[in-house]
């Protein structure tokens, strides 16, 4: 730095918020005058700014995407990590030796807990060291981490502490409180992701197959699918599922305005831009199992998956598709040629005329397979082990919302479907293996760019 | 092909990774605290998101960026400037200016702090860690240390003067490279 020394301890002093209404003052004339001095100033201040993100083991979003351009060139430093690797495990194997893995948080409340272990019974005030394992199969326990993070834990659940800002959720369902300064960027791995915390609440669900739920409830979190490096910021009231297996696809389901405009949080409204509108004429929609709904007013129509709208009013048999009631079946769209996909999104709009809480036909409940070749198999092998259906993601919007009441059910719903990173999968047909009485106003594909 | 707003939440967010850690940058270089820029960046933040739609074309998205956040500091310092020692208007004006310039490309910078990080002495690396992971204050780092906050301030400044002059020179040693 080129200015001088006591110039610039009075930057340090400002810019560590110690600075004195007179030294402040005194800077802010030295540097109107010296453009040495606000050229050292703005150096010093940027390296205060880039240096949290760069020593927090929480990266930021930027160093997320700078981390997958840049993987190949670490290739070059392996066998220097290896030996530094070495070198830490003999290192930490001393203090193994010597002292036992450090108390970092204490059981704060526990409700009608069974423990998984019968020999293990935690009272409240209990501490919790790195590396314990907490299994929960019935009640509920809030753990408090020194830093000021609460985990609720809600049985069965298996969850498993890292650090004093991390735990491992291996099953079941936490909740996770990180609004103090010392918790923020508290990470909650689960088999398929990383939720971060940006300094507020969310919820977190995993199921024995390793399917994730993340829940929003305040403010913001930072969703890291691991293998692909790649992140997704959530805001409150936004939730995601993340599908376990090396290609992570992510399910994100919202309520709308209810209304023809078809507008949510951030899916985009029913569009006439997609691969399989009708007016790009390459698509074509056919129902291989199940009966659909026919009435003597209408006969139904599977173009009205494509025609680039959802429904015009709340209840409108003619512009959705449903099956006979009481049962369901598939729907399958051949896009005419194998097609890099990046994103599906499916509309339903139901609100009984008369019948207030009777929203059952909003329901989206299905799994969606797709294909490459150009002879599909049958419909009928979805789930079999041998079958070639490729599946792409399940989706249960009852399940997303958490529905315990007909009025906790959106009227409206959309959900997309797209992969952490990249495409979703390069597929000509696609089925839907419904499982619910969906009043489907519109599919959308998106092909990637 | 989708429209534009077709797919607006993954193009906010692609957007804004790109430019995130430039703009925290300057929003830092504006403001007296780490603690005061971090209000600042999720105000930013989140205002870039609710007037997404307004953005006339993604080329754009960075310099719309730096302009909000540079309503956003000048708003804040008009609601904090009575009772705290923060630069008047004209010259975080000056300042915004001279930052916009060097803020837009921070990547190498952030590579060669990285660089320079590994060349603190222990000690000096040791307190940087403390200071920034954990984003304790002087104090109480001083506390932990068994220190006093004065001697923990001093560490911690000659270590911010050391990265930035290795900073310069590395990227000036890149430079004469390339």
């Amino acid at each position: 730095m080129k200015s001088d020394q006591e110039k610039m301890d009075l930057v340090g002093r400002y810019l560590a918020g110690e600075a004195s209404a007179a030294e402040a003052s005194r800077l802010e004339q030295l540097m109107f005058a010296d453009e040495q001095l606000r050229k050292d100033f703005l150096a010093y201040a940027r390296i205060d700014a880039f240096l949290p993100s760069i020593v927090s083991e929480s990266a930021s979003l930027v160093d997320f995407v700078q981390e997958t351009e840049t993987k190949k060139k670490f290739n070059r430093w392996i066998p220097v990590a290896v030996a530094l690797i070495c070198a830490l495990i003999w290192v930490s194997s001393f203090s193994l030796l010597t002292s036992e893995p450090a108390e970092i948080a204490h059981f704060e409340e526990l409700k009608n807990c069974r423990w998984i272990n019968e020999k293990e019974n935690p009272s409240v005030g209990d501490t919790i060291r790195v590396g314990q394992r907490i299994e929960l199969s019935k009640g509920q326990a809030k753990l408090l981490f020194d830093t000021g993070a609460v985990i609720e834990l809600k049985g069965p659940s298996i969850l498993e502490i890292r650090n004093k800002n991390a735990a491992f959720l291996t099953l079941g369902s936490a909740e996770v409180l990180a609004d103090s300064k010392e918790s923020q960027g508290f990470i909650l791995a689960t088999p398929s992701s990383n939720f971060i915390d940006l300094g507020t609440a969310f919820s977190a669900t995993v199921a024995p197959d390793g399917l994730s739920r993340l829940e929003v409830t305040q403010g913001k979190v930072n969703l890291i699918v691991e293998e692909d490096h790649d992140s997704h910021l959530l805001q409150q009231g936004e939730a995601i599922f993340v599908e376990p297996g090396a290609h992570k696809i992510l399910t994100r389901i919202e309520s709308g305005d209810e209304t023809d405009q078809f507008r949510f949080p951030t899916i985009s409204k029913p569009s006439t831009d997609d691969l399989a509108d009708q007016s790009k004429g390459g698509s074509q929609i056919t129902v291989p199992q199940g009966k659909l709904r026919t009435r003597p007013s209408f006969s139904p129509n599977p173009n009205v998956l494509i025609d680039g709208k959802g429904q015009s009013k709340q209840d409108s048999p003619q512009e959705s598709l449903f099956f006979e009631h009481g049962s369901f079946g598939s729907i399958l769209m051949d896009l005419g040629r194998a097609v890099s996909i990046r994103k599906i999104n499916s509309y339903s709009w139901h609100q009984h005329n008369r019948i207030g809480d009777h929203r059952v036909r909003a329901h989206q409940g299905y799994v969606l397979y797709g294909f490459a070749g150009n002879h599909p198999p049958s419909a009928k092998e979805i789930g079999s082990p041998n079958s070639e259906w490729v599946r792409i993601a399940r989706v249960n919007s009852d399940q997303f919302f958490q529905v315990h009441q007909k009025l906790d059910r959106p009227a409206q719903q959309a959900c997309s479907i797209f992969a952490s990173k990249g495409e979703l999968g390069n597929y000509r047909y696609l089925l839907w293996d419904v499982k619910a009485p969906t009043f489907f106003g519109e599919i959308d594909v998106y092909e990637t760019p | 092909m989708p429209s534009p707003k077709s797919d607006s939440h993954d193009s906010f967010l692609r957007l804004y990774v790109e430019c995130e850690e430039s703009l925290r940058g300057y929003v830092r270089s504006l403001l007296p605290t780490l603690e005061d820029a971090r209000e600042v960046m999720q105000n930013t933040a989140a205002v870039l998101w609710r007037k997404f739609d307004q953005l006339d074309h993604p080329k754009n998205f960075r310099r719309w960026a730096f302009g909000v956040a540079r309503f956003e500091v000048l708003s804040y310092r008009r609601d904090k400037a009575r009772d705290r020692h923060i630069f008047g208007e004209e010259l975080i004006t000056q300042l915004a200016q001279e930052s916009e310039k060097i803020g837009m490309d921070c990547d190498r910078e952030i590579k060669a702090l990285k660089f320079c990080l590994a060349k603190l002495p222990p000690k000096q690396s040791a307190l940087v860690q403390e200071a920034y992971d954990k984003d304790l204050k002087i104090k109480q780092i001083a506390e932990r240390e068994g220190r006093t906050p004065m001697s923990v301030y001093k560490v911690l400044h000659r270590a911010r003067i050391a990265l930035a002059d290795c900073i310069k020179e590395t990227l000036e040693a890149e430079g004469a490279k390339a």
